[in-house]
């Protein structure tokens, strides 16, 4: 798993390449967002907590060996915090208890929250492309402005960003997000070619969001 | 993924079971029950620990009972408590490495932008304003500052209309077109007493981009002009609407921040009474041409009407619920601001609009002119300063209680050589009422509703100036406890603040229902 490789200095260099090479051949204005988790998922955490807290409690009623009774509530609740703990900080844990649906509803909504938040729909021409990636979720949501219609992009974007979507899905590879990403050029510079008097409106350098 | 979920809840259930199963083969036993009731208490550990032993020939051979027993009773509670500080340790060193990645994004120029859940862009490629085509000069007039062109024309009607009033239209002929000023002259005068600018609009531009060697500016004032007569029973409030045509030669260059606001020859800066009849007396220039400066040349009162201040009127907030008129490029203006000045800081920037609205509202309901003047530009100081003279005069105070803002909101952002310009949209909310001096009595509002409003705030500083913005009572130069006076200068170290050379100040407060982008 290379989730870290997302999060480091030359990960967002490279994005801000990918992004300048694209711009250089589409109107388009594309925007990275690399965020860690896009929903918090803590109900998971106590899931895992409260089956745990189970399994010590029933070990301590049922073992044959002579359990102190008044350190018992002290070791279910420790049972529960050792639980909630673990899958709090083991993210493969917390994912395969949460469903696919869930994860992608979370994504959707923060994506198109900071399509807003981010200024990508304020370009000049609506031509803003947010590329969103949730690591946690290993899903990537594309949020297009009015001005970049699917129709107009025809089968190639779709395809395009069905890959990108779905880049993550199995392993965090970061080299295969930049391939699937610069994919994006092609189906862009066709439909919105880049124009002589073209204004780069969104700064394409990663700062902390 | 649903497989995999479930394959995760069956692992879970599993190991229930496995728990229940593991208990229930310890209770078949004979000794496991006996050996529990027996233990009695934890005091009695080593007779727990025989009778354990006494059941060792059926549950001893089980390793995993002897593991719990070891996690659960046998390990002493240092070594427990040293697997837990292991446990907890592994998760501090898990957070403090992951706290490394942190979410990034390739547009967020400004990190700490303000929220835009309420913003409204408007629907398909919006043209640029003639406000910002005007800025646009700057590509052949580097000088040219939008804010003080503002000023300027702020200075200049208020100059025409008392000049007017007085019938000395004339001294204002380095300014107004030949024919405009003598059509102006013909209008009968009446002394003018106080003017407030409520709000200007630019109407359109030309000749800004393309070869035409002038520019042409249309704009169009709001004003509340107090005219007096020989019998003070008869003074009246005029509300005027008035659209003024300004040309000037594109080749034409602004002038230096110090004289922008002044009124005077354009050619040579003698007095404006050197200029007569459009030439002046001292440099011989003729300097009515737009050769050298703005020059108005047509000025047409929309509407006129006269209408008492409305002081004791309770009118209802028309555009609270307009949406937010958002320039395109002000995410992207805002952070140049922030690229030349990493000092500048969002969140101190709300922290100081904050600063402003209360000590605003505090002053306002108190009458109190000095209290507010360290945050007010001169044109906005001036306008606080007739409407509160119109209350005292009625007999009035209007007070905002509990004033309160709700969101702030990034309209636009404007730069030039010399001003840094933010607009916000200021939603808030608090009592707003009208009490007579005497007893007290409200005569308008309510002391117990609250009184929701949007204003577009328009803050200004210096484009030379850098490092962070005061969010305290301090005087922005010399950082002396905040004392100022009318003139705008601090009584500590005599630098005039009010220009905003210092730090940001309010230079324009526009209705939502009138601000036009």
């Amino acid at each position: 798993m290379a989730t870290r490789d997302f999060f480091l200095p030359d990960a967002k260099a490279r994005v801000t390449r990918a992004i300048e090479a694209i711009e250089k051949q589409t109107a388009a204005e594309i925007v990275v967002t690399v965020r860690r988790r896009s929903g918090r998922y803590r109900d998971t955490n106590y899931m895992v907590g409260l089956a745990l807290a189970m399994v010590v409690l029933l070990v301590l009623l049922f073992h044959p060996y002579p359990f102190a009774t008044e350190t018992m509530p002290i070791d279910v609740l420790l049972g529960f915090a050792v639980g909630t703990l673990v899958s709090a900080n083991a993210a493969p844990l917390r994912r395969l208890l949460t469903s696919r649906a869930r994860m992608r509803e979370n994504v959707r909504s923060a994506a198109r929250a900071a399509f807003f938040e981010q200024g990508v729909s304020a370009t000049t021409g609506r031509t803003g492309v947010l590329v969103f990636v949730s690591m946690f979720e290993r899903h990537v949501e594309v949020v297009s402005d009015r001005g970049v219609a699917s129709a107009d992009l025809g089968a190639t974007w779709s395809a395009a960003v069905t890959t990108l979507e779905r880049v993550l899905s199995t392993r965090a590879d970061f080299d295969a997000f930049v391939a699937a990403l610069e994919a994006l050029a092609p189906p862009l510079a066709r439909a919105l070619p880049v124009r002589a008097d073209d204004v780069d409106e969104l700064p394409n350098e990663p700062v902390m969001a | 993924m649903r497989s995999r979920r479930a394959f995760a809840v069956a692992v879970l259930v599993a190991l229930v079971m496995a728990a229940v199963l593991v208990a229930s083969l310890a209770l078949a036993r004979p000794g496991g029950g006996g050996s529990y009731s027996g233990g009695g208490s934890r005091g009695g550990g080593g007779g727990g620990g025989g009778s354990y032993g006494g059941g060792g020939g059926s549950s001893g051979g089980g390793g995993g009972g002897f593991l719990l027993a070891l996690i659960f009773e046998i390990l002493p509670w240092p070594v427990k408590l040293l697997l837990f500080a292991l446990i907890i340790g592994a998760v501090i060193w898990r957070a403090m490495h992951s706290s490394k990645q942190s979410d990034w994004s390739s547009a967020a120029a400004v990190p700490d932008i303000a929220p835009y859940t309420r913003t409204y862009v408007p629907q398909g490629a919006r043209p640029v304003s003639a406000r910002a085509r005007l800025a646009m000069l700057r590509r052949f007039d580097p000088d040219f500052s939008i804010v003080l062109f503002e000023d300027f024309l702020y200075a200049l009607y208020a100059e025409v209309r008392y000049a007017r009033g007085r019938g000395q239209l004339a001294r204002m002929s380095a300014y107004l077109a030949p024919d405009l000023l003598a059509r102006m002259s013909a209008v009968e005068p009446r002394e003018v007493r106080a003017i407030v600018i409520g709000a200007m609009r630019y109407v359109g531009v030309w000749g800004e981009a393309d070869a035409s060697p002038e520019v042409t500016v249309e704009i169009e004032l709001e004003a509340n002009v107090g005219e007096a007569s020989a019998d003070p029973r008869s003074d009246r409030n005029v509300y005027v609407v008035e659209r003024w045509l300004l040309a000037r030669r594109r080749s034409a260059r602004s002038r230096p921040p110090a004289r922008a606001r002044v009124l005077d020859c354009p050619g040579c800066g003698a007095p404006l009474e050197a200029v007569i009849a459009g030439t002046c007396t001292h440099c011989k220039r003729v300097v009515s041409t737009g050769e050298l400066d703005w020059v108005v040349r047509r000025a047409t009162v929309e509407r006129e009407e006269s209408r008492p201040p409305l002081l004791t009127g309770d009118v209802e907030e028309e555009g609270t619920d307009l949406p937010t008129i958002v320039d395109p490029g002000a995410r992207a203006s805002l952070g140049a601001i922030s690229a030349r000045d990493p000092s500048f800081v969002w969140t101190a920037f709300e922290q100081r609009i904050a600063l402003v609205f209360a000590e605003f509202q505090v002053a306002w309901s108190a009458r109190d002119l000095a209290k507010m003047r360290p945050y007010l530009s001169d044109n906005l100081f001036h306008a606080q300063m007739y409407w509160i003279a119109a209350y005292q005069q009625q007999g009035l105070r209007n007070m905002n209680e509990n004033a309160r803002i709700e969101s702030i909101e990034l309209a636009r952002v404007e730069s030039d050589a010399v001003y840094d310009a933010i607009t916000v949209r200021v939603r808030a909310a608090g009592l707003d009422y009208t009490i007579a001096d005497q007893g007290g009595r409200v005569v308008a509002g309510s002391r117990s509703r609250d009184r929701r409003y949007t204003e577009y705030w328009t803050l200004i500083r210096g484009a030379a100036k850098k490092g962070p913005t005061r969010t305290d009572r301090a005087c922005p130069n010399c950082g002396a406890p905040l004392e100022i006076e009318m003139a705008g200068t601090c009584k500590y170290c005599r630098a005039k603040v009010t220009t905003g050379d210092f730090d940001w100040v309010l230079s324009r407060i526009e209705q939502d229902e009138s601000y036009g982008g």
